[in-house]
């Protein structure tokens, strides 16, 4: 027994000796080439594992779609000011109707595998797409291929769209977000949503994919040197999950990330790093159930709730100033849709409290509370998602509405039971956050599904500006559907978050959120322009920093195992 | 005696097999039970605007490719034959086989959760048998202080506390996930030092919450032992305290045994709470997402294999049971 408790301490020790040169080295940065310059992304707190970037396997969330622009390319994108260039195509005209749209195709581009580009592919991406659509989600759900009704290649280096009926979005909502893919790699390809080998990520795009790593989730992308617009002035990008981006960027373990306003507070000047913020295209809103809520079909008790909100200071209670208040006719005002004429509802308790009153809710409990004319109380359940931002919000409403005598109980969930009782009708309020598309065909169109609220005015004036080509008119019936939805309060637009992003400016300058955001309305700051046109500092890799991370962990290590064995003896003494 | 025990050790198996099937049943319905299908998150939430609105016929397709619309017994019965071959499906969310996903993310579970257990067991043990034989000493009363303490500490916020001080203000530890994604190893040592480096916090965060069990429990089985007659004997006889401490861990250690056992099988189930705050791929942080996510196939999948883990440890720690004490094998 002796010998094997001598035995154990021994090995204890060399275990701890051993550590002693192990670990050092451990936390010592890559040495990669000199000349080689890697940009290190993340995703910030939001998740790290996208999907496959390939157009029918990656998750249909915005920076899905993101992961797997950088390898494929739409016939056009949108550039700094918003403004549609081509890409694959170099010149496109489209007929007086708006039904046909003839493209002219850049010449000599080639795949990553060295195979040329030609208008073949284009036609087969858009027959390709359309006929997944029902086994695969995304592309029923991404691309809207429904109003395609032909596409054909004229030549080797144009091709004709046919649309079946006017789409005026069609460029920034079709064109600009379906990835061409290669014909000869997927013409025997049955099921695209289960293909994930090698030349599945090839694409005529910027970065050739390197590695995808579902576990680690992360992503290492190497420069296409060939690229037609030139070759990226970064070598390598890389995209890694991280627990908490603010550190990580401090540490120098990332060069950019996404942020929220709070992060961004976290983080010093003295980083080096440049903070860029834009339009987030992302609502808070208070839901109302319309159809099944007689109380809440009131059009003048939802106007009363609107009243009795003030709106400016819940977000600077919960978003600490990194929004815009909400504006009644639900979209941004950022927008260039914008319609600053609807009605307005500045927050005033007379006004709200007159209207409650008028619609019959004027008797009072002892708590102070409404109660309508059976004295039922004017009670509503409140759903949000319990996360910190709804969590802050959903109390925020609970004590204005108190207010003004309506109660208000807190009934928190996850994502998916608030869909879900929201679907089956199961509720009275919820609060929803979610992006919002930048395009009103988008935006205000599915308005009708995702409030509950039906009116055929507003149902006619969404499918006319779908359908009218003319900017300005589009812009009057759009500017007239705010109108219509400010006058009716189906919901109320809270607030909209802003989106912020902070960068290592000699790793990588240049990043900007794109106006009306990229592949159809993603607002981000990775448009993969900014790889071609930003500016890359350098390349000095910070060395200095991790020898002094190498001296110091030797020295914790050698004070723990000192200690221990301090102890040990200590121990044994005694006996 | 010998017939007994192995008749003992086969009705304890069948007890096994009507358990795992009550628990696949259980498997099968709990999520389909619950509001929120999977359809919603394909296609993104109702509330959003972003994804183009699709039309029922495409919907009924979509469920009808993932035999979403078949009645529950027919989908059932589908299950468990699949389950039989360990099929478990295509995640709806990740969209590559179950089984592929799960076998990714079980060597990191078992690294961190394995040695976690190890530090905190031999830590525990250790630290327990000291302090029992030091009872009332200033070291006994300070360990007393500092085990339940630790405890109490959430481990997400001592990770956090441990990311914030040893991560980065002294820089010693990289501070997420399981390795330096894309690192060029100069060799296989390059590579293992790498795997370490990312898993001392999170380890040493994990070890600290699970030590103060096992110690309070051998430290207080050990005190009772010491109290024992054979004790004052042994040191009569003038025994030394190594060989004494000895006998009286050996005659305590079983309790332990059985809840290393126990802990054992739960070491599939991942620890949400470090692998969230340390970006650990482990199962406890794929459970939770998918569970967010609603995808039925990865969840029961990773159910199944967690359950069946715990079961095989259970199962394996009554066999060890019934052969350490005769005991427990008769009744």
């Amino acid at each position: 027994m002796q010998q094997n408790g001598r035995m154990i301490s021994i090995f204890f020790s060399i275990f701890i000796i051993s550590s002693l040169f192990f670990l050092p080295a451990a936390a010592s940065e890559t040495g990669t080439d000199e000349q080689e310059t890697v940009l290190k992304a993340s995703w910030g707190s939001s998740g790290g594992d996208w999907g496959f970037p390939s157009p029918l396997t990656f998750y249909p969330r915005g920076p899905g779609y993101i992961m797997t622009s950088y390898c494929f390319d739409a016939l056009v994108w949108p550039n700094e000011t918003g403004d549609m260039i081509g890409l694959l195509a170099s010149s496109w005209k489209s007929s007086e109707d708006g039904l046909e749209w003839t493209f002219q195709l850049r010449e000599g581009v080639t795949w990553h595998d060295g195979e040329p580009f030609s208008a073949n592919d284009v036609a087969f991406t858009y027959d390709y797409i359309k006929g997944k659509a029902s086994i695969s989600p995304i592309g029923s759900g991404w691309y809207n291929t429904e109003i395609i009704e032909s596409v054909e290649a004229l030549d080797d280096h144009t091709v004709r769209i046919k649309l079946n009926r006017p789409y005026a979005p069609f460029m920034q909502q079709v064109a600009a977000v379906v990835p061409i893919m290669p014909e000869h790699i997927w013409k025997n390809v049955s099921d695209p949503s289960k293909y994930m080998e090698k030349d599945a990520s090839i694409g005529t795009g910027p970065f050739i994919l390197e590695d995808y790593d579902k576990d680690q989730q992360s992503y290492k992308y190497s420069a296409n040197e060939n690229y037609f617009l030139g070759k990226p002035v970064i070598d390598t990008l890389i995209y890694v999950k991280t627990s908490d981006p603010v550190i990580s960027l401090k540490t120098g373990e990332i060069d950019q990330s996404s942020l929220t306003l709070d992060q961004v507070k976290a983080l010093n000047d003295s980083d080096n790093l440049k903070v860029i913020n834009g339009p987030g295209y992302w609502v808070y809103r208070l839901r109302f159930n319309i159809p099944s809520n007689n109380i809440l079909n009131n059009t003048d008790v939802r106007k009363a709730i609107y009243y009795s909100l003030d709106c400016e200071d819940i977000e600077s209670r919960v978003l600490h100033g990194g929004g815009v208040a909400g504006n009644p006719g639900y979209v941004p005002p950022y927008s260039s849709w914008y319609n600053p004429d609807v009605a307005q509802y500045t927050y005033d308790i007379e006004t709200a409290n007159k209207m409650l009153d008028d619609a019959g809710y004027q008797n009072k409990d002892m708590d102070g509370i409404r109660l309508d004319a059976a004295g039922k109380k004017l009670e509503f359940q409140l759903l949000y998602t319990s996360d910190q931002q709804s969590q802050r919000l959903a109390e925020l409403i609970q004590s204005y509405l108190k207010g003004v005598g309506i109660g208000v109980v807190l009934k928190p969930g996850d994502m998916k039971t608030v869909d879900g009782l929201v679907g089956a009708g199961n509720f009275d309020l919820a609060i929803y956050s979610h992006g919002t598309s930048t395009d009103p065909a988008r935006m205000l169109n599915s308005f009708s599904t995702s409030t509950g609220w039906n009116s055929t005015e507003f149902t006619a004036l969404a499918e006319e500006q779908m359908g009218t080509m003319d900017e300005n008119q589009r812009k009057a019936l759009v500017a007239q559907m705010q109108v219509l939805i400010a006058d009716n309060v189906p919901t109320i637009p809270i607030m909209y978050r802003n989106v912020y992003s902070a960068c290592n400016q000699e790793k990588l300058d240049g990043f900007f959120y794109t106006p009306g955001g990229v592949g159809g309305g993603v607002p981000t700051e990775y448009n993969k322009l900014v790889f071609i046109y930003g500016t890359s500092g350098g390349n000095s890799e910070n060395l200095g920093n991790s020898t002094g991370n190498t001296a110091d962990s030797m020295g914790i290590f050698g004070n723990i195992a000192i200690l221990v064995c301090a102890f040990a003896l200590k121990t044994r003494k005694q006996q | 005696m010998d017939g007994k025990r192995w008749g003992h050790i086969i009705s304890r198996g069948l007890e096994y097999v009507l358990t795992f099937f009550l628990i696949l049943a259980i498997n099968f319905f709990l999520p389909r039970v619950m509001p929120g299908g999977p359809l919603l998150s394909i296609l993104g939430s109702q509330s959003s605007d972003l994804p183009v609105v699709i039309d029922e016929e495409t919907k009924y397709k979509l469920m009808d490719y993932y035999h979403l619309n078949d009645p529950l017994h027919v989908q059932f019965i589908h299950y468990l034959m699949d389950a039989a071959h360990l099929d478990f499906g295509y995640s709806i969310f990740y969209n590559v086989p179950v089984v592929d996903i799960i076998l990714g993310r079980l060597p990191w579970t078992f690294l961190l959760m394995g040695t976690a257990l190890v530090v905190s067991t031999f830590f525990g043990i250790w630290l327990g048998l000291e302090s029992a034989w030091n009872r009332g000493n200033k070291l006994d009363n300070l360990l007393l202080v500092i085990m339940p303490t630790l405890r109490s500490v959430p481990a997400f916020f001592l990770g956090a506390l441990m990311i914030f001080l040893l991560g980065y203000k002294m820089g010693l530890f990289p501070v997420s996930g399981a390795v330096t994604p894309y690192m060029d190893y100069g060799g296989i040592a390059d590579r293992i030092k790498d795997i370490l480096s990312h898993l001392i916090l999170p380890m040493f965060c994990l070890a600290a919450f699970e030590m103060p069990g096992t110690y309070l429990l051998v430290r207080n089985v050990c005190v009772q032992q010491l109290e024992r007659p054979y004790v004052l004997m042994a040191t009569a006889r003038g025994l030394k305290d190594r060989s004494i401490k000895k006998h009286v861990l050996i005659n305590s250690i079983v309790p332990a045994v059985n809840q290393i056992a126990a802990m054992l099988g739960f070491m599939v189930a991942g620890a949400v709470f470090v692998e969230t705050v340390f970006a650990y791929p482990g199962m406890g942080m794929l459970v939770y997402n998918s569970f967010i996510e609603r995808d039925y196939p990865l969840l029961q999948g990773a159910f199944i294999f967690m359950s069946l883990c715990v079961l095989a440890c259970n199962y394996a720690a009554d066999i060890i049971c019934s052969y350490i004490d005769g005991r427990t094998g008769q009744e």
